[in-house]
């Protein structure tokens, strides 16, 4: 089995739900932001456009991450290719952070909180448990979520449904017929990465029409 | 509790986003490790060949010191001995087994040096010989584990590995100099002046080279855009060229003929070694990853 | 299971309130602390999936500069940056001040007293309605409606859709013409439901089209993006109604024919030609004469211009086909900027879109089918002409048949026909006077749209009597509040209670503002000590909407024109902090103490449409938790009280199609010529000859047919003025209500276009401004000035400025929305003045003339 997701550019409108979707399931402290979206202006007035990305862990099959890290604590799981950091063993060299392309990993120099110099929220007091100071973290593709049969939150979320999240190596789950049936695109494809989360293409012909 | 730096949200919508985990803040200390290991190997092996004892001795006390900052630098340094889990795979792993064999048996060997057993015994060659393995694999490791990340092309070159070698070597030579500064008169001088010579010009040219192999990628010209007049020219022209090559290349040459004191080769010592940690701070600060929408860009 | 360890773990279904959409949320405790909001998955309409703000709510909750007890001014000074130096106090304290000054001020005059709520304070606001109107004020008034809000578009609305607002239809539109509103892209009614059923429709090929002067939310992932001048969109509308009646003939006949007051005759004094009856007529092309509109006809003529004994008749669609023929597309492009090739096309596929005479069988009812919508909201229409904006934006849907049909713009909530169950709630639009349509239900009933409600001499601060269709708009308040007797009005106001609201941040220029609060009593109830709270006198710490239980959190049932009703319950997903107190209770307590429980009882009866036998009974104090039950069980019937929504959150059925596209099964007339605004103009009129009172209320703009006239920034004279200044929303702040919000500030940090001024990179090249260069800009209309951090950017419109309405704040109780570059405060750029705002609507002029200068530093 291989998780990936595949992120309908044509559905999605930049609206940063992914981002604080991702946030409020994990807690993450101020900087640190699993997913997050990227936006790029392209050509002139008037004939300027936005484009947008929303990045998050591509969880790649070849992931360049695990490859540098010395201590086995960047790791993919056998099971569903889920890329996952062992907080245990991470000893925090940042060698997998300058090994992806995605900008996808943070380093936690320590835990801050989000309102300055008024202590920990009672949500930050009981979420940033799951943090350790000194360590790489990532998207895990919710991991946790998973377990219980539930999707990645960004994906669950997503007020466009632009996220399709599913087994890569099923041929028929959702994300599989999507790329094959709509031209999906993976991100730096010349990287090597084989990354397992793909894009549909924001301008792309309608499927039907009335 | 401080905010996180700017940095960390502007660089999310940066085209051309920055390196800077291995160049920023602390990570000065990884710089200087990194700096340390490579002169320090150099130091071990230039002093072995020559014969200049005081300089294969700064070259283990600099090795020993990379891996001392370097542990400044992890965030969790008491867990360092963990990085030997993956040789097989990572070069950060190979180096640390590097530096684990080297120090030792360098030690040992040294130990020897002054008497405290043979040099000629078969212990003694064991340890030169294990030292030196060790040695190659910190000459080695250090221009991997930047050249195996695909994702910063001014890093990812093939000569990278081997210019960080000359570097090192050039270091050595460097230490050398300082040794020379220090050691009773009748060395080889000239053996000395020789390596740093040979050194500095091979890196100086696998820099080039390396750069000029570059040039037809947009990241790399970005990188080089910022050591020429961005955020690092200072580094790169005071620091490596001016303060790393200009001076000590004229008190080397100058040295060759008429012999200049002993302050001359410490100051050229000095100076090389600095215009190399400048060198490496560079490298690592210009730095800059593939942008995220590739030559392909998106449909 | 039998544990010695408490451990909770539950799921509360409750509602957001970030924003007016409220979305049906759930929210994850454990132990006692929410660790998640996300959306409610049993919500057919948002399907479990929530926005960046509702997302965030955790903070609202939590932020450590929440207010937690009641705090008094000790300073005397108010003042805008003055320390009003608190002093903690009891809620006894505060509530026995509290109800001497309201029993005070009341027996000396109620009109004294001000109320004053925000529409994301929800249900709360209806509390402290009823509360006033039990109290006796006309002083009643909605924080930023007429300054930020569409004024104009309501009431137009209310009189063409039946809605307070609306929206494509989803299902079945194929071209979607935009004038710059978020619906589907992350603002607006029923956000989260639009989104989705946005991304479904362009998925399966609908064309989305935006014309606005920035490429914001909703025409960066449109198809195409149109830049206009700011203001100018009624120009391009109107000729592209000119091309499609008088060059491209394409219009529905039909439409206009049976369903619109366009064959209604007309005379030269631009009045109906009414019968002995009063009636209006239509001409019957058979009989060849005039007969009654509710006469049998043989066929209506359309197009009537004749004269007849010495009088013309012209029906009023031939009146407006001629009126438009000087809205050529020459002068369109040289008022807006856009091209005249472009208008042509639009106007052609706009018309070929509609499929004018095509049908549709949807369950078995053959209907007409206009899978084209044109939409618009503040943006166009927040302008010193928005009535005949609105008037000129709805004729060219008017006139291709778009209305409440499938496949085009549909009137949200237009018409229920109540649960399957029950049969409860009901209303439906009607045939009203002159045979033209009464809404169903008005979400502000004192200004129902039809019949018409006149102009009267004004007691009320915001001139709402003088101008009905603006009824609760704030723009002239802060005016005439400091200056009574001016607007003939014989009193000052005393005393305010604010609920959920910051008008030192919403209303307009913070300095006008200012001296409103100066003399007012005000009593606040907030969250946090922000602008309007440094203003008052009294504050008081109000529950978030995860601490506290409101009667309707459900006013546009969650706000989608087609699929599904859904009506959730906003209940405590944690018990209050501290001293927190929900204002609803609070306000019902202070009713009691000041003596009109009786009176706000009946006023709730009406207001929340109580019914028997859920009615409140006169002489008793009731809990908010009985009126809540009352009012569940008075619209849904006994069986669904407060204890069913409280178990299950949500009750929800589907949208039947002679609800959503009521407009084919109810019999009347939309009109399409406003012949009422010309009977306003002639009251008016009486009213400035009888007091001599409102001379310099210009009313130009009360005609029955749309024209485009220019706001005060398009005329301009100064040259160094060059640039327009508008401001934008973003799908992760909420109006001045979520700068605080670490999460939400942290977004805005992120993107680059949030919390700076963006201004066009050509048009900052000529002016010497790089990214990231501090730059002020002075406002024409006022002389003051705003600093803020330029944006160089493709996506603006060359002769503009555009910035994000959420940021400019100076509170010290919120440190994170008043540190230096966290947005501009856009309010004091506007002029506030009658040559500033919309005379038939009071909504004020948003679009701001600037000179643009670099400086050094904040």
């Amino acid at each position: 089995m291989r998780y990936g997701m595949v992120i309908d550019l044509k559905r999605c409108i930049s609206c940063y739900a992914c981002q604080v979707a991702c946030k409020s399931e994990n807690a993450t402290p101020p900087g640190v932001l699993y997913a997050w979206a990227f936006r790029q202006e392209q050509g002139e007035y008037p004939n300027a456009r936005q484009v947008y990305l929303p990045m998050l862990c591509n969880h790649c099959a070849e992931p360049s991450c695990v490859e540098v890290c010395p201590t086995g604590a960047t790791h993919k799981r056998d099971t569903d290719g889920v890329v996952l950091i062992d907080p245990e063993k991470c000893v925090g060299c940042r060698a997998c952070m300058t090994a992806c392309p995605y900008h996808a990993r943070y380093y936690v120099d320590k835990i801050r909180n989000y309102y300055p110099g008024q202590g920990l929220t009672p949500y930050e007091t009981a979420g940033y448990g799951r943090h350790n100071a000194g360590t790489v973290e990532k998207c895990n593709f919710c991991a946790d979520r998973l377990q219980k049969g539930q999707e990645p939150a960004c994906a669950a979320n997503c007020p466009a449904m632009a996220r399709t999240f599913g087994d890569l190596d099923d041929p028929d789950s959702a994300p599989s017929l999507l790329i094959r049936r709509e031209g999906a695109f993976q991100l730096l494809p010349d990287q090597g990465n084989d990354p397992s989360v793909y894009y549909l293409p924001a301008e792309r012909p309608a499927k039907e029409s009335r | 509790m401080n905010r996180p730096t700017p940095s960390i949200y502007s660089d999310l919508g940066a085209v051309y986003r920055p390196e800077r985990v291995w160049a920023e803040g602390r990570a000065i200390t990884l710089v200087i490790a990194h700096f340390l290991s490579g002169a320090g190997a150099g130091g071990w092996l230039i002093g072995l060949i020559i014969g200049l004892r005081l300089a294969s001795l700064l070259g283990l006390a600099a090795v020993v010191l990379g891996g001392a900052i370097h542990l400044g630098f992890l965030g969790h340094p008491e867990r360092a001995l963990r990085m030997m889990a993956k040789p097989q795979s990572s070069w950060i792993s190979r180096g640390l087994w590097s530096m684990l064999l080297f120090v030792p048996t360098a030690a040992l060997y040294v130990a020897g040096a002054y008497g405290a057993w043979s040099t000629r015994s078969a212990f003694s060659v064991v340890m030169l010989v294990l030292s030196l393995v060790g040695m190659a694999g910190i000459f080695l490791y250090k221009g991997f584990v930047y050249a195996v990340a695909r994702a910063v092309p001014l890093w990812h070159s093939p000569l990278l590995p081997v210019s960080y070698i000359s570097a090192g070597l050039r270091g050595g030579a460097a230490l050398a100099l300082i040794g020379l500064a220090f050691s009773p008169s009748g060395q080889d001088r000239h053996a000395v002046q020789t390596w740093w010579l040979a050194a500095t010009a091979a890196m100086v040219f696998l820099f080039a080279l390396e750069l000029a192999m570059g040039l037809d990628d947009k990241t790399v010209r970005r990188s080089l855009s910022a050591l020429a007049e961005g955020s690092v020219a200072w580094a790169f022209f005071g620091g490596f060229v001016l303060f790393g090559l200009v001076v000590p290349v004229a008190l080397v040459i100058t040295s060759l003929d008429a012999s200049i004191g002993s302050a001359g080769l410490l100051i050229a010592g000095i100076t090389s070694l600095g215009g190399d940690l400048a060198y490496k701070y560079c490298m690592n600060t210009a730095a800059t990853y593939v942008p995220l929408l590739g030559p392909r860009g998106i449909a | 299971m039998e544990t010695s360890d408490v451990h909770e773990d539950v799921w509360i279904p409750t509602v957001c309130a970030n924003c007016f959409s409220f979305c049906p949320i759930r929210a994850h405790r454990v132990d006692g602390v929410i660790v998640k909001i996300e959306g409610n998955p049993d919500d057919p309409l948002t399907q479990g999936r929530i926005c960046a703000r509702g997302l965030s709510g955790i903070n609202i909750l939590y932020d450590p500069n929440r207010l937690n007890y009641p705090v008094r001014r000790t300073n005397p000074n108010k003042g805008r940056g003055i320390d009003p130096k608190w002093e903690r106090i009891s809620w006894e304290e505060a509530l026995d001040t509290i109800a001497a000054k309201l029993r005070e001020v009341r027996e000396d005059d109620p009109r004294k007293l001000v109320a004053s709520f925000g529409v994301n304070g929800g249900p709360q606001s209806y509390t402290l309605e009823a509360f006033a109107v039990a109290y006796g004020t006309p002083n009643i008034f909605v924080g930023g409606a007429g300054n930020h809000c569409a004024s104009g578009k309501h009431f137009i609305g209310g009189l063409t859709h039946a809605s307070w607002v609306s929206q494509p239809d989803f299902n079945f539109c194929n071209y979607f013409l935009n004038f710059g509103v978020p619906v589907g892209t992350g603002a607006y009614y029923g956000v989260n439901a639009a989104v989705r059923k946005m991304a479904d429709a362009r998925a399966r090929g609908m064309k989305h089209v935006v014309l606005d002067p920035w490429m914001g939310m909703p025409a960066q992932s449109a198809d195409e993006w149109v830049p206009i001048i700011p203001g100018t969109d009624a120009a391009v509308a109107l000729a592209m109604t000119n091309l499609l009646l008088n060059e491209y003939r394409v219009y529905d006949h039909e439409y206009l024919e049976h369903e619109t007051n366009g064959p209604y005759l007309v005379g030269d004094d631009g009045h109906y030609l009414r019968d002995a009856d009063d009636k209006p007529q239509m001409w019957d092309a058979v009989e060849d004469r005039p007969k009654p509109y509710d006469a049998a006809f043989n066929q209506v003529a359309l197009e009537v211009d004749r004269v007849v004994d010495g009088r013309r008749w012209r029906s009023a669609f031939s009146v407006i086909k001629e009126h438009v023929k000087r809205y050529t597309p020459e002068l369109a492009t040289e008022i807006s900027g856009v091209p005249v090739v472009t208008i042509r096309r639009l106007a052609r596929e706009f018309g070929s879109a509609a499929r004018i005479g095509e049908t549709i069988v949807l369950e078995g009812h053959e209907l007409p089918f206009r899978p084209v919508a044109l939409s618009y909201f503040k943006g166009p229409q927040a302008h010193k002409h928005s009535a005949l904006i609105s008037t000129a934006l709805e004729l060219l849907s008017a006139i291709v048949g778009v209305r409440s049909v499938p496949g085009s713009y549909v009137g949200i909530n237009s018409r229920s026909l109540g649960h399957p169950e029950t049969g409860f709630p009901k209303w439906s639009p009607t045939d009203g006077p002159d045979g033209l349509l009464v809404t169903g239900r008005w979400v502000v009933p004192p200004s129902q749209p039809w019949p018409p409600v006149y102009p009267k001499k004004p007691e009320d601060l915001g001139l709402g009597q003088l101008i009905p269709p603006s009824h609760g708009n704030t723009p002239m308040l802060p005016l005439v509040s400091q200056d009574p007797a001016r607007y003939g009005i014989d009193y000052k106001p005393a005393v305010q209670i604010m609920v959920a609201t910051n008008f030192a941040m919403s209303l307009s220029d913070p300095e006008v503002v200012e001296g409103f609060f100066k003399d007012i009593f005000t009593v606040n109830f907030n969250l946090f000590l922000d602008e309007s709270a440094e203003l008052s006198d009294i504050v008081l710490p109000d529950c978030s909407y995860l601490e506290r239980l409101d009667v309707n959190a459900d006013w546009m049932a969650n706000g989608c024109a087609t699929d599904s009703w859904s009506y959730p319950l906003r209940q405590p997903a944690v018990a209050p902090i501290a001293e927190r107190r929900s204002a609803s209770s609070v306000l019902l307590d202070l009713a009691e103490r000041v003596g009109i429980t009786p009176d706000i009882n009946a006023v709730m009866n009406v207001s929340f449409g109580f019914r028997e036998p859920y009615l409140l009974e006169s002489d008793r104090q009731y809990t908010l938790e009985e009126v809540v039950d009352a009012r569940y069980k008075s619209w849904f019937g006994e069986q669904f009280g407060l204890e069913w929504m409280r178990k299950h959150g949500i009750l929800a059925w589907p949208k039947r199609v002679d609800e959503v596209y009521w407009h084919s099964f109810v019999k009347t007339r939309i009109p399409i010529y406003f012949e009422h605004f010309l009977t306003f103009k002639e009251t008016l009129e009486g009213i400035q000859r009888e007091t001599g009172l409102f001379l310099d209320l210009d009313l130009d703009d009360y005609q029955p047919y749309p024209d485009w006239r220019p706001c005060a920034a398009h005329t301009e004279p100064r040259p160094e003025f060059d640039l327009t200044a508008i401001y934008f929303r973003i799908p992760f702040q909420s109006f001045t209500s979520t700068g605080d919000n670490a999460w939400l500030d942290e977004v805005s940090t992120i993107d680059t276009y949030a919390n700076r001024i963006n201004i066009n990179t050509a048009t900052a090249a000529k002016k010497g401004i790089v990214d990231g260069d501090w730059i002020e800009l002075e406002s024409a209309g006022t002389g003051k000035t705003v600093r803020g951090r330029a944006r160089l950017t493709q996506c603006v419109h060359p002769e503009v400025v555009a910035m994000s309405g959420h940021g400019g704040h100076w509170a010290r109780g919120l440190p994170l929305a008043s540190q230096p570059g966290k947005g501009i405060n856009f309010n004091r750029l506007l002029k506030q003045d009658f040559a500033h705002m919309d005379t038939l609507s009071l909504n004020l002029d948003l679009c701001a003339k600037v000179k643009v200068t670099k400086v050094g530093r904040p």
